[in-house]
């Protein structure tokens, strides 16, 4: 809760305040006691009827879509409930506007509600940053009469959006340097090279021709094709280390800078799954996860595991992805080529280091 | 919108109007009562509260009577009741007939505004009048302001509407009203603080102020007293300044000595002309210096035996009294001594006869005994002037003097005056340092002679000078041009010429000189006295504290035959004969057993009431009662009859009408009521637009097959028959009664026959 004064009205209020004492002074009677006490009690009966106004007003807020994706637009529905007897009147509604952009209605916007009515607004909501954030209504504000001030209360139950980053190629300078995707790529369990393998099996309707070991199937006499070989190339290892700090998850500079860390992780991730090589990765999501990418659903899982925080869950956590970075870092470490992406260097040059 | 949820939307927009229709009709009241003054109070009481509830049964009317007609329709109907009772009541004796006529005016009048538009500005400018009336009311008639109910709920109700009409015009066009429901927790509160007739009383808070003010001037005034001699620096006070120069002064509330004593601080006398019995506070004049000898007592003492002043007599003009001196922010080698002394005693009760030579600092006390003369008192006065003495001082013996001072004023002489401090008396005073007139100018010469030439008496002469003197203009801002010290008769000479003939102004010590240097150029030996005049309070305290600027300076005279006696020529000092005892032989005894002005002031005096206005008391009378209760039974007998007549006249005319109307009309009546049934039936809205279809899932099953061709035979009927189609089939005799005997079998069966009226 905080309360802010308008220092015009608050001056003008103050005077009318000491003038009415100087009546009350000179003069006694009804009509200077009646001023002296409705000026006093000007502030503290607004101030309980603020109070019961938010006691009694309830809102909730809603998303159409469970999938939110940064940058594009979604329905969001604001529902307001008054329960009590007094009406709410011009309740200002303070929007997380510095991360999402509303349309069909503007911050500080203000609604009133009559006794036991219920207000639904429906706006269209785009979110500006990738992760996880609250969106919607931050705060609601109630006026006295006069204007002298405000006092503005946090919406009790804020939403809370999990936002997934955007694809796009901002890594490909980056990986591209390296030219890895000639020179890199981890065996896969499911994923199979073009390559002839030593295994034979029988022919099956739709076999590629030159997989056929003629030779074989002569000497069987049916048709006999090879197996390709599972690759088995150099690996790649993408290790994520997202920052610890949990007291700034709100702040906008740090949404700014884990939207940028979070699309250029995605980014690489998908730079590599788009060629399809396979890819390991190693990051947090609560706890140290490693995973391979090598399919399409490996891949949005692990997008999703991103979007939804890629964060610890404790300090010792953090502590030991750090370990854990520090170890692949040094060279010869024997895990193919590691690239290592840190937040807490974003935007340096060491934000994304490649080691070999 | 649910319908709890409607009656508190409507209940602060129906209280707005009652509220100010309650301001307006007080206002009206009041106004009536200022044209017409010997309107009583409780006339604008009751039309206040008559008005504000009519307008409150108007209200409620007015929701019933919408049920039948809209708002304009009820607004007339409502006035109806109004009207008759106020009829009925025009004979009666209470004032019924006008508060119910004024009630229905202001109703009417705001029913006018509320219907023929929101604009808010007539509701700003009744508002606006109301408050200049009361107002006008408030400063034209302070004292007889109502502080009742009444009083309160009017100013409190004119104060939260222009509170929310204020805050109508401070806002844009378009913006919300704020809820007058604010407006009214507002008034709750503040008819919860009583209205004082009195003004705001800040003298605790100034008290406490001053409490603190005065702790902390003490701690500086401690520290500064403590510590000046550190620094070497002579302490400053009101009493040691006195013998400066006379020079500007500025004043000082230091408390220098504190005083206690277990007299009477205050004396009653009755006023000569009025023949009222008044209370005085005593005043003490305290000098500094060294402890006066025994001369001056054996001189008093010896003037009243001369002068064979009896015990009685002496009762008039003297006391014996008592007082506790001690020293605070002080600091000097002086003994402070009422004048008078008869005795100083310290702490342990040892005589103290001499200055000790040290020098005396916050807390050194003493106890003196004083013998206060009344030198207002006719009676000495008449002795201080007779200056023929029969007696000598060689003719008194120690033995007799101590005999006639204890019989005549409880004195022991014999243990304050020794017998050789006697016999030094008797040899006589020796006056010739309070004679010495150095320095005095020709032209004060001159006055001296000029204010004394008509005079006989050396009293006289004191008495002439000391008048002379008070005419002069009292100023501590003195602006002098001579120097001058008033420890000798030069400075004095400079003092007093100066102040006599240059400024024309000055304080005590200027008078003082003035008034030394003028005895002794009459030939009257004189001394500057200084130390402290003080005027004990109406209260009787247990410490009295005597500021610095309680500092003073005054003359003495030794007036032949009787010996030293003060007078006070500071025209901002009152007099002797100004704070005389006025003790008569008579009125002594009666005087002192008397009550006192003040406690006969406070005997009730029977207060004039006037007999006609005895309803003023605010008891109610039983015929008021009777009569309240009178208009209350007629208001709420019109208000039934009208509402019977209501439902029987909706009922008629919806007859009537029926039984006019072609075959055709009637069908349709009767398909109307039927849907009316249905809808009731379902207990919740659902979009109606007079076709089958939106009643297909409400229709009873039994009766869906007869009401399913009762809507069509309406349907064909409504948009073939009326708008005059050719060929049209017209509705048929049996139609009729089939439509009709479906729509009286529905209503027996739901029970609906009082619910059609309202359709």
């Amino acid at each position: 809760m905080s309360i802010r004064f308008n220092k015009i009205n608050c001056s003008i209020y103050i005077l009318i305040l000491a003038a009415s004492v100087v009546f009350a002074s000179f003069y006694g009677g009804l009509l200077p006691f009646v001023v002296l006490y409705g000026v006093v009690l000007f502030v503290p009966v607004s101030a309980l009827f603020i109070v019961l106004n938010f006691h009694y007003i309830s809102v909730y807020q809603e998303l159409s879509d469970n999938h939110v994706v940064k940058g594009e637009t979604h329905d969001f529905l604001m529902s307001f409930e008054n329960t009590g007897i007094f009406p709410v009147h011009d309740m200002m509604l303070i929007l997380h506007s510095d991360r999402c952009e509303f349309e069909g209605i503007r911050d500080g916007e203000c609604v009133s509600l009559d006794p036991r009515t219920k207000l639904k607004l429906a706006v269209k909501l785009r979110c500006i940053y990738g992760g996880t954030y609250y969106i919607g209504i931050r705060s609601i504000g109630f006026k006295d009469a006069f204007g002298v001030f405000t006092i503005m209360f946090n919406v009790p139950y804020m939403f809370r959006a999990i936002v997934s980053p955007k694809i796009t190629d901002a890594a490909d300078p980056y990986m591209d340097i390296e030219n890895m995707v000639n020179s890199v790529g981890s065996k896969s369990d499911i994923k199979y090279e073009e390559i002839p393998g030593n295994d034979m099996r029988t022919y099956y309707a739709g076999d590629p021709i030159n997989r056929i070991n003629w030779k074989v199937s002569a000497r069987l006499g049916e048709p006999v094709v090879r197996i390709p070989d599972k690759q088995d190339t150099r690996k790649i290892t993408l290790i994520i280390e997202p920052s610890y700090v949990p007291e700034r998850v709100q702040d906008t500079e740090f949404l700014k800078r884990r939207d940028s860390f979070l699309e250029f992780a995605v980014s690489a991730a998908w730079y590599f799954a788009r060629r399809g090589v396979p890819v390991y990765i190693i990051y947090p999501s609560g706890k140290i996860t490693e995973k391979q990418i090598d399919s399409y659903e490996s891949f949005q899982e692990f997008y999703k595991d991103v979007s939804g925080g890629a964060s610890y869950r404790s300090e010792d956590e953090k502590d030991r992805m750090h370990a854990l970075t520090q170890e692949r870092r040094k060279p010869g470490c024997g895990d193919g080529t590691r690239v290592i992406i840190l937040e807490d260097e974003w935007p340096g040059k060491d934000f994304c280091i490649v080691a070999d | 919108m649910s319908g709890r949820a409607r009656i508190f939307v409507l209940l602060p927009i129906e209280a707005e109007r009652i509220l100010l229709i309650f301001a307006a009709a007080s206002a009206c009241a009041v106004m009536y009562q200022l044209i017409y003054r010997d309107i009583p109070d409780h006339f604008v009481n009751r039309c206040t509260w008559s008005c504000a509830g009519f307008a409150f049964v108007y209200t409620l009317l007015k929701y019933v009577f919408r049920a039948f007609a809209d708002e304009r329709l009820s607004a007339v109907a409502v006035s109806m009741p109004a009207i008759l009772s106020a009829l009925l009541l025009r004979n009666s004796d209470i004032e019924g007939f006008s508060a119910g006529m004024m009630g229905l005016l202001v109703y009417l009048f705001w029913l006018f505004f509320n219907i023929r538009a929101d604009s808010r500005y007539p509701q700003i400018m009744i508002c606006i009048m109301a408050d200049a009336v009361m107002t006008y009311k408030y400063f034209n008639s302070l004292s007889s302001d109502p502080y009742d109910f009444t009083g309160r709920m009017v100013y409190a109700s004119l104060f939260i509407l222009t509170a929310y009409h204020l805050r109508l015009l401070a806002g844009s066009k378009g913006m919300r009203k704020y809820p007058f429901v604010y407006f009214l927790v507002l008034l709750f509160f503040l008819m919860l603080f009583p209205a004082r007739k009195e003004p705001i009383d800040w003298e605790p808070v100034l008290d406490a102020g001053r409490k603190a003010a005065n702790k902390t001037k003490e701690m500086v005034w401690s520290v500064s007293y403590y510590i000046e001699d550190l620094f070497g620096t002579s302490y400053y006070t009101g009493y040691n300044s006195l013998a400066q120069n006379g020079d500007t002064v500025r004043s000082s509330d230091r408390t220098e000595i504190a005083l206690a004593t277990r007299d009477n601080t205050t004396f009653k006398y009755t006023d000569e002309q009025t023949g009222r019995m008044y209370k005085r506070r005593r005043t003490v004049y305290l000098r500094g210096g060294e402890i006066p000898g025994h001369d001056e007592l054996l001189d008093t003492v010896f003037s009243m035996y001369a002068h064979g002043v009896d015990p009685a007599t002496a009762s008039l003009f003297a006391r014996n009294a008592e007082l506790n001196v001690t020293y605070e922010y002080l600091k000097t080698e002086d003994v402070i001594v009422p004048a008078g002394l008869l005795s100083l005693r310290d702490k342990n009760g040892s005589m103290i006869r001499e200055n000790d030579g040290r020098r005396h600092k916050k807390g050194y006390s003493y106890h003196a005994a004083y013998m206060d003369l009344d030198f207002g008192s006719p009676y000495l006065e008449g002795i201080a002037a007779d200056e023929a003495r029969s007696l000598t001082k060689d003719e008194v013996s120690y033995k007799k003097l101590a005999s006639y001072a204890y019989e005549t004023f409880g004195i022991r002489l014999n243990e304050i005056v020794n017998e050789d401090e006697f016999s030094s008396w008797q040899e006589g005073n020796d006056l010739t340092e309070y004679t010495g007139t150095e320095g005095a100018s020709d032209r004060m010469r001159d006055l001296a002679r000029k204010i004394t030439k008509d005079c006989l008496s050396d009293y006289e002469k004191c008495k002439a000078i000391e008048a002379y003197l008070r005419q002069y203009e009292y100023s501590t801002a003195t602006g002098r041009s001579n120097e001058g010290d008033t420890g000798s008769a030069e400075g004095m000479s400079a003092v007093a010429d100066d102040f006599l003939f240059e400024t024309g102004r000055g304080y005590c010590v200027h008078y003082a000189s003035a008034m030394v240097m003028l005895l002794r150029l009459n030939g009257i030996p004189a001394r500057f006295m200084s130390g402290y005049r003080y005027v004990f309070p109406f209260e009787q305290q247990k410490v009295y504290e005597v500021k610095a600027a309680s500092a003073h300076a005054w003359p003495e005279a030794y007036v032949k035959g009787f010996g030293w006696i003060g007078f006070e020529p500071t025209s901002g000092m009152s007099t002797a004969v100004d704070r005389t005892w006025h003790r008569k032989p008579a009125a002594v005894k009666a005087a002192y057993e008397a009550p006192l002005y003040s406690e006969k002031a406070n005997v009730s005096v029977p207060v004039h009431v006037d007999a006609e206005r005895d309803t003023d008391t605010g008891k109610e009378h039983p015929a008021d009662i009777a009569g309240i209760v009178k208009m209350a039974a007629m208001i709420i007998l019109s208000v039934v009859l009208m509402a019977v007549l209501l439902i029987f006249g909706t009922f008629l005319f919806k007859a009537v009408r029926y039984r006019m109307a072609d075959p055709n009309h009637r069908l349709l009546s009767d398909v109307s009521d039927i849907t009316v049934i249905i809808r009731s039936t379902v207990g919740q809205p659902f979009e109606d637009r007079g076709i089958m279809s939106d009643y297909d899932e409400y229709i009873p099953d039994k009766y869906r097959d007869e009401i399913k061709r009762a809507f069509d035979i309406s349907n064909r009927i409504r948009f073939r028959c009326i708008r005059c189609i050719e060929n049209a089939e017209k509705v048929t005799a049996e139609e009729e009664v089939f439509v009709r005997e479906l729509r009286n079998k529905m209503i027996n069966e739901y029970s609906f026959t009082f619910g059609l009226l309202f359709s």
